[in-house]
């Protein structure tokens, strides 16, 4: 596992870290259960945001789609927020009928992504899984 | 009243009511037909039915002959007192044809004779559904044992310009009007084998008998198809005969066809027959045909060369296939012979009924032997076809034999009242063309390469002209099918044994249908409760979310699971295929 700690964005005010997990590879058949266990594992972090890269995987699971909804709803429940970032269009196809669109916010880039976040985060730590 | 799983849809649906003792024929189905965007009602005996049909309309009713209670043919005798419009197709076991036909007497519009396959079952849904009520028909045929059938019942559709396309047989149709006057055709098919069909093509004239007295055509139609139908279809379990071979004699089909109409229709109706058994695997057809009125003819795809002094040039063979004159329901114990040809690579038949063109002469010669030589002409073409893509081809074929008879026709003949009695019909024998195409992944239960599965799909999925995201979801729903079949189809109690998923697909038409099967331990269907949210959230952590996924990813989903046997995921999509 590689983490590393990223310049706070211009106007940063607030030092609240976001984790950027950087997936590396599909999450199907084995993917889900490295998936699942990392980010519980970010949960019990500080971080206030938990970002998942999403730029090389190609095909996700209808369970992983579920991690990242049950996530999601953890972190919201405790203040915090989890986005998602470089999502390929099929899967935001996906994301869009299974309605998880509705309910985390969605980025095709970095730029987008660390707008939305604005003045929030201080720090940003990004982790690889695989 | 009942309230519908999507309301919203109702005004717009075509309601059925589905009844039948067997839950798991009652789940199958039903799921089938609502995914064609039926309406469709479950009620598990015949007097639950009856309650659910006085309450309610329904536009058609299918129901099971033999069950607890209130039987079948009591049921449907009760609905066509409430509403005679309803229609009504029964299901019926093997061997049970006194019952089908007595149903038919009832007021049933057809019947399916278990086992079937779902697709059967569609496919006559959407005949009985799709019929029209404007133009009702008549025919003047007389029985003593039909009374009590209403006149005008008998409704037609028009299947001009219509192709058909089966597992081993394609077939294209054609009349000139939506109603033929003096004849009334008849089609019907049953793939007996993996390689094997049986059909009959016939007809009955529309106006035979003493005026005043009307008969629904269609019970006729039905009588002999639920014949053909049951002498034809496999047994369950065959006996062994010589050999282990199973073979159905054409000429017990035949007489039992001509002995059941002579002993239940009067008077006599002359019915022209044609029945063939198409044997791929033997390459030949065994045929019997029966009647003035049919032209049967056999297209064999070798060439023949044709000298000429300008050299030689190529012919296709077309054989006629030898026709007794004397029709069916005349007499009980008429001699039938069968007769045998081979069939070739591209071999076509070519079946046309007409009335009013067997009398006629064309040309110093009879319309019989004309139309010979229209369908020679018209299949000599070859050159042309070739350049067809290979699905249309019987359209293309049908059509072009069509537009020659009318050519023909209209420059021998000044009238153009001929222009109304026959009907056409090209059955395409190309099982290389119209056989489907598969291709089998086998994912043992071990493997960690599951890249390397994805890797396999994606080069499947090559031979489809797909935008990235069509092909995504359907790679998507696939990982969700194996992913099902690993994690829990494959737990037999206690044994730890497991199996290789299989995942095939095939090529029907422009559909690819892809199914994930294992012999893993199965469920119940009792037992399964089939998702029913609308949105993924409401059901995070839940079970239930991949069929979800599938099902709103591909046109058509069906699972079949069984215990100790093991669930299939049956998936298809609408594709286009790049020929490679």
């Amino acid at each position: 596992m590689v983490v590393n700690t990223l310049a706070p964005p211009a106007g940063g005010v607030e030092a609240e870290a976001a984790t950027v997990l950087v997936l590396d590879g599909d999450l199907v058949f084995e993917g889900v259960e490295d998936f699942s266990y990392k980010l519980n594992a970010l949960l019990n972090e500080s971080a206030k945001h938990i970002i998942l890269d999403m730029r090389s995987t190609r095909y996700i699971s209808a369970k992983a789609i579920g991690v990242i909804a049950s996530t999601v709803r953890y972190l919201r429940e405790r203040k915090k927020d989890l986005k998602l970032v470089n999502v390929s269009d099929p899967i935001q196809h996906l994301f869009t009928i299974t309605g998880l669109s509705r309910i985390v916010g969605i980025y095709q880039d970095e730029h987008g992504m660390w707008a939305s976040l604005g003045s929030q985060v201080g720090i940003l730590e990004k982790q690889s899984l695989w | 009243m009942i309230i519908s799983d999507n309301v919203k849809d109702t005004a717009t649906k075509k309601r059925i009511l589905l009844v039948d003792d067997e839950e798991t024929l009652r789940l199958s189905v039903k799921q089938v037909l609502s995914e064609d965007g039926y309406e469709v009602i479950t009620a598990k005996n015949g007097t639950e039915a009856l309650g659910l049909a006085r309450a309610n309309y329904f536009d058609l009713v299918i129901t099971d002959l033999r069950m607890p209670g209130l039987s079948g043919l009591q049921l449907v005798s009760e609905i066509k007192k409430t509403d005679p419009l309803t229609k009504i197709i029964i299901i019926s076991a093997y061997g049970n044809m006194e019952t089908v036909v007595e149903a038919m007497r009832l007021g049933a519009n057809d019947f399916v004779a278990k086992p079937f396959k779902v697709k059967s079952m569609k496919e006559i849904v959407t005949k009985i559904l799709n019929v029209s009520r404007k133009k009702p028909r008549t025919a003047l045929i007389h029985s003593s044992s039909l009374k009590g059938v209403t006149a005008n019942a008998d409704e037609t559709e028009k299947e001009s310009d219509s192709i058909f396309i089966q597992p081993n047989l394609s077939y294209y149709l054609d009349h000139p009007q939506e109603e033929l006057l003096g004849i009334i055709p008849f089609f019907d098919a049953v793939c007996v084998a993996e390689k094997k069909f049986a059909m009959i093509f016939g007809s009955m004239p529309s106006n035979y008998g003493k005026a005043g007295v009307y008969c629904n055509t269609s019970l006729l139609d039905t009588m002999v198809k639920t014949v053909f139908r049951t002498a034809v279809t496999p047994l369950p379990n065959p006996p062994r005969e010589r050999g282990g071979e199973d073979e159905t004699n054409l000429y017990h089909v035949v007489d039992k066809i001509n002995k059941y109409l002579c002993f239940n229709i009067k008077p006599r109706i002359p019915i022209s027959l044609f029945c063939a058994m198409i044997d791929k695997d033997k390459g030949v057809i065994k045929y019997v045909n029966h009647g003035q009125k049919l032209f049967c003819y056999l297209l064999q795809g070798e060439k023949q060369v044709h000298r000429s002094a300008l050299g030689g040039c190529f012919l296709p063979k077309i054989a006629t296939l030898e026709s007794s004159p004397y029709p069916l329901n005349l007499f009980p114990d008429i001699h039938i012979e069968e007769k045998t040809l081979s069939l070739t690579g591209e071999s076509k038949l070519i079946l046309s009924s007409s009335d009013s063109l067997t009398a006629l002469p064309i040309g110093g010669g009879t319309v019989k032997a004309d139309l010979r030589g229209i369908f020679l002409e018209a299949c000599s073409r070859q050159g042309v076809e070739d350049s067809q893509p290979k699905a249309g081809r019987t359209l293309w074929r049908g059509k072009e034999i069509v537009r020659k008879i009318r050519t023909s026709l209209s420059s021998a003949i000044s009238t153009n009242n001929l222009d109304s009695d026959w009907v056409v019909m090209v059955v395409d024998l190309d099982w290389n063309g119209i056989e489907p195409k598969q291709e089998k992944i086998i994912i043992p239960a071990s493997t960690k390469d599951f890249r390397g599965i994805i890797s396999q799909i994606e080069d499947i999925l090559k031979g489809f002209t797909l935008t990235p995201q069509k092909e995504h979801g359907i790679i998507t729903a696939i990982n969700e099918a194996v992913i099902n079949a690993r994690l829990f189809a494959y737990h037999r109690d206690g044994d730890g044994k497991t199996g290789d998923i299989i995942v095939m697909f095939t090529v029907m038409g422009n559909e690819l249908i892809v199914e994930v099967f294992d012999s893993g331990c199965g469920f119940s269907v009792q037992s399964y409760k089939k998702p029913d949210f609308t949105d993924y959230k409401s059901v995070t952590g839940e079970s239930g979310r991949g069929i979800f996924l599938i099902q709103k990813l591909m046109d058509r989903v069906m699972v079949q699971s069984s215990e100790n046997i093991g669930t299939r995921v049956y998936m298809a999509k609408e594709v286009i295929s790049n020929g490679s």
